[in-house]
């Protein structure tokens, strides 16, 4: 049972600090990999940021609230179609746009949440496929207004005409912040009421918190993360098109926590850079990259259920425990 | 000596009914606790102590009749809502937060009870750290801190989920066999600490024991039930010499 | 005529969540790999007959069935004493795994596999030309339901089979090891998706992005019918069907996401009639 259920890592008050020194190296080595690195692995790397920042806040949603989703692409591609839909259907400023796409996100976050949060585990999981789907056909089939199929592109010059190193800053900038921000939610009081009710709904509604009300909090925040997200990619690539809200990217952001490990914060960072690192390398010299993924996870959950996060842990407590000796 | 219950009316249960399809659980109980009163609730297994407990924290709804706190009506409210009221129980297989360490378990209890929940503030965690570890001082566990929930012993979870709920201030505690499952000492220990605790706290108890020796040792009054029904109620002397709850337990 | 292979499909993950209570996002990929496999197997066997598409079928369906076990006994059967997301994730794995595997064997391009020539024609009914094809899916619609409601009602394992989707602990107590059970309706579930696979081959384009196509279609299906209710799976796929057929009709747009928004209906109605209660 143990090993089916790693425990979550003790909260231990004094360690909810932020490790900036740690925050502080990975965030210089990015941005000096920017700077140095060719511009196909700048667009790498900017992307596994931006994958980071969507597989953190289906993180949240996945190994706190309880609660799973399968349709987590829409609260992504929402980012992205809101800042399309407002600057090129409504002639809003560019930084409007920026900011609509995290709000509609959080709308549709809250609205779908409410729904969803009715009903439990399997049958809630299943309102949120159904919810995404809709999405997805609206997307796809209003095409006076969403483009349809072939999406809108032009809205907005790719990068903001940013340079591709500055732009990568730019993401580098606006993930940390929102990276730090979902640290500080977890490691919070209200995170705390998230996880307790995640945990055991039954135990926190005889404490006083409705399961309902605290999911959707917990479901409505991650989707305000996943806009941020998506927001970015939409810009970064300077379009948006269903799939955008579709089945692919949801599945991705699964597998990406999945891989990570559930039950730890560190999991859409692990998972996101692993997958994504596995889908540049694996899928340049090997075709049947899914396959890969498909082995990968299989052995993950069967072998090591905490994931890579697990494993991580259990090298840093080693190593500590060395030092400590 | 067990002092008399001399305080305003607590609980009042009114001709409570509860059907589970045709299966009637509770037909009709009427219930009057005193404030800070021990009252002990026994009776053979399907006389509905357990539904009773569930109805009055919120976990299930009753069909019809009413339930009153002081001068408040509970019938339909939520589990959170009865909390937030002051009623805290305990489950007959107790109920934490099994991937969380101990000392989590506790800080969980005393954030999801304080007025402060949503606050984004960590300062705010650090600052009630003492009063979390002497909170699990109470209850014999602040060794045990560090551990997972999910490897410490059955007695250890009843403890610290009793714990958990006395963290949340309840002025009324609702408890479901509180002892089902421990060793024989262990079982009055328990007992023990929770006596001390609701006369310091100055709580109203209400709860449902198999052991009968365990009632007799920490009620004031006792109510039987039986299908459904309140069967008797009296001082513990009382229904120790009761024609007919002997015949119950005895002759079934 | 997809109301047939939707009804297959559909029951045997309603038969397999009900029994074990997993959601096999796999079941799609049995299809898959029974439309595939029956397309490779068919120009061996009395190829564009009648009988040798029926034998090619039930051979197909078995094979399937086995994989399906195999898939139960050597992963699933590791996850079931964790939370229901790792069941998923072990499903969800094994799509991947099984896509790409299609794809190295039969590559990207769509097959099909040809209806036998005696079913090649029209039949007239009441002035309507109905393809023998349609007739003989229908015909093989029914002659599986009432086998499987005899075998649910009337044989041991099918009652055994009831039972545990009722109350699992109750086949414990009756001293029947519940791996069999469980190994036991992968196998019949698989079996039914492989069939239905099968039947598809030769109306539908089989490639290898079948599995999702299908999987999503048998959820709908599921859901509207009732996890784990086999008349529901039944009502849920004649609905589908009608449905679909009435959208493409008179509004194309609307068919795929009508579908939904019915699943949203009736999970939202479910929720609120349970939270009356």
């Amino acid at each position: 049972m143990t090993e089916a259920n790693p425990p979550s890592r003790p909260l231990d008050v004094d360690s909810t600090a932020v490790n900036w020194k740690l925050t502080g190296v990975l965030v210089a080595l990015t941005a000096i990999a920017l700077f140095v690195l060719d511009p196909r692995s700048v667009f790498a790397i900017t992307e596994v940021m931006i994958f980071v920042l969507f597989a953190s806040a289906l993180n949240l949603v996945l190994s706190y609230s309880g609660m799973v989703s399968f349709g987590h692409g829409v609260y992504f591609g929402l980012g992205a179609y809101g800042i399309a839909l407002t600057v090129a259907r409504f002639d809003w400023p560019i930084w409007a746009g920026l900011m609509a796409g995290p709000v509609l996100a959080t709308i549709a976050g809250l609205v779908y949440g409410f729904l969803s949060v009715q009903l439990t585990f399997i049958y809630a999981g299943m309102l949120t496929l159904a919810c995404a789907e809709v999405t997805f056909g609206i997307a796809h089939q209003w095409f006076s207004f969403t483009g349809g199929e072939s999406g809108i592109t032009g809205y907005v010059v790719t990068r903001l005409g940013l340079s591709p190193e500055m732009f990568g800053l730019t993401v580098l900038i606006v993930v940390t912040v929102s990276l730090l921000l979902l640290w500080r939610i977890v490691h919070s009081p209200l995170g705390l009421v998230i996880r307790a009710v995640g945990e055991n709904p039954m135990r926190a509604g005889a404490m006083g918190h409705n399961r309902k009300t605290i999911q959707l909090i917990a479901f409505t925040i991650s989707g305000f993360f996943s806009g941020v997200a998506g927001t970015l990619y939409g810009v970064f690539h300077g379009n948006v098109f269903p799939d955008y809200v579709g089945a692919q990217f949801t599945l991705d952001g699964l597998v990406m926590v999945l891989l990570g490990g559930l039950y730890s914060f560190s999991a859409g960072i692990y998972g996101a850079v692993i997958f994504k690192l596995a889908d540049n390398i694996v899928s340049h010299y090997f075709e049947l990259w899914e396959l890969v993924i498909g082995i990968i996870l299989m052995s993950v959950i069967i072998l090591s259920p905490a994931g890579i996060a697990g494993y991580v842990n259990r090298l840093l407590e080693h190593l500590r425990r060395r030092t400590h000796a | 000596m067990p002092e008399q219950p001399t305080g305003a009316v607590a609980l009042t249960v009114r001709s409570l009914r509860k059907n589970f399809g045709k299966f009637v659980a509770l037909d009709g109980v009427d219930l009057s606790v005193r404030q800070g009163e021990r009252r002990a609730v026994i009776g053979p297994n399907g006389a509905g102590k357990t539904t009773l407990i569930n109805v009055l924290g919120g976990q299930l709804v009753g069909d019809s009749g009413s339930v009153m706190l002081g001068t408040r009506n509970l019938m339909k409210k939520y589990p959170h809502q009865m909390s937030r009221l002051g009623i805290g129980r305990t489950f007959q297989i107790s109920s934490t937060f099994p991937r969380m360490t101990v000392f989590d378990n506790m800080l969980s209890a005393h954030v999801c009870s304080a007025s402060w929940w949503f606050s984004l503030s960590a300062g705010r965690l650090k600052r009630i750290k003492d009063e979390v570890m002497s909170e699990l001082e109470i209850i014999h566990l602040d060794r045990m801190a560090d551990q997972v929930v999910e490897d410490i012993s059955h007695g250890d979870r009843k403890r610290l989920e009793f714990g958990m709920v006395l963290a949340t201030k309840p002025s009324l505690l609702l408890l479901d066999e509180p002892t089902a499952g421990m060793g024989l000492q262990e079982r009055h220990e328990l007992i023990d600490l929770v006596l001390k605790e609701v006369t310091r706290r100055k709580l109203t108890l209400v709860f449902v024991e198999h052991d009968i020796d365990i009632v007799f040792k920490a009620a004031e009054h006792i109510t039987v039930m039986a299908l459904g029904k309140v069967f008797a109620e009296g001082k513990p002397e009382e229904i120790a010499k009761h024609q007919g709850v002997q015949e119950i337990y005895l002759g079934g | 005529m997809e109301g047939v292979t939707l009804f297959l499909i559909a029951s045997g993950l309603t038969l397999i969540f009900g029994v074990s209570l997993v959601i096999n996002f796999a079941h799609g990929s049995f299809y898959m790999l029974g439309a595939f496999l029956t397309y490779q197997l068919y120009p061996h066997i009395l190829y564009r007959t009648v009988p040798g598409f029926y034998i090619t079928i039930i051979l197909c369906g078995l094979i399937v069935a086995v994989l399906g076990l195999l898939f139960e006994v050597l992963l699933m059967r590791r996850v079931y004493h964790t939370e229901h997301l790792m069941q998923l994730v072990v499903t969800i794995a094994g799509v991947l795994i099984i896509r790409d595997l299609v794809k190295v064997i039969w590559g990207v391009n769509e097959a099909a596999s040809p209806v036998p020539d005696a079913l090649a024609g029209a039949v007239v009914i009441g002035g309507n030309y109905i393809p023998s094809y349609q007739l003989a899916m229908v015909a093989v619609g029914i002659v599986v339901l009432i086998l499987m409601y005899a075998a649910l009602n009337y044989t041991r394992a099918g009652i055994i089979l009831r039972a545990a989707t009722d109350d699992r602990g109750m086949v414990a107590l009756l001293g029947i090891n519940q791996a069999y059970v469980f190994s036991g309706v992968f196998f019949v579930g698989s079996f039914l998706a492989g069939v239905a696979g099968g039947l598809a081959a030769s109306f539908e384009a089989v490639d290898y992005l079948l599995d999702t196509r299908v999987i999503i279609n048998a959820f709908i299906v599921v859901i509207i019918g009732g996890l784990g209710s086999l008349s529901g799976a039944l009502i849920g796929a004649i609905a589908v069907g009608v449905l679909k057929a009435l959208g493409l009709l008179w509004v194309p747009e609307i068919s795929f996401v009508g579908a939904y928004l019915l699943v949203a209906v009736v999970l939202m109605v479910r929720s609120f009639r349970r939270s009356v209660e």
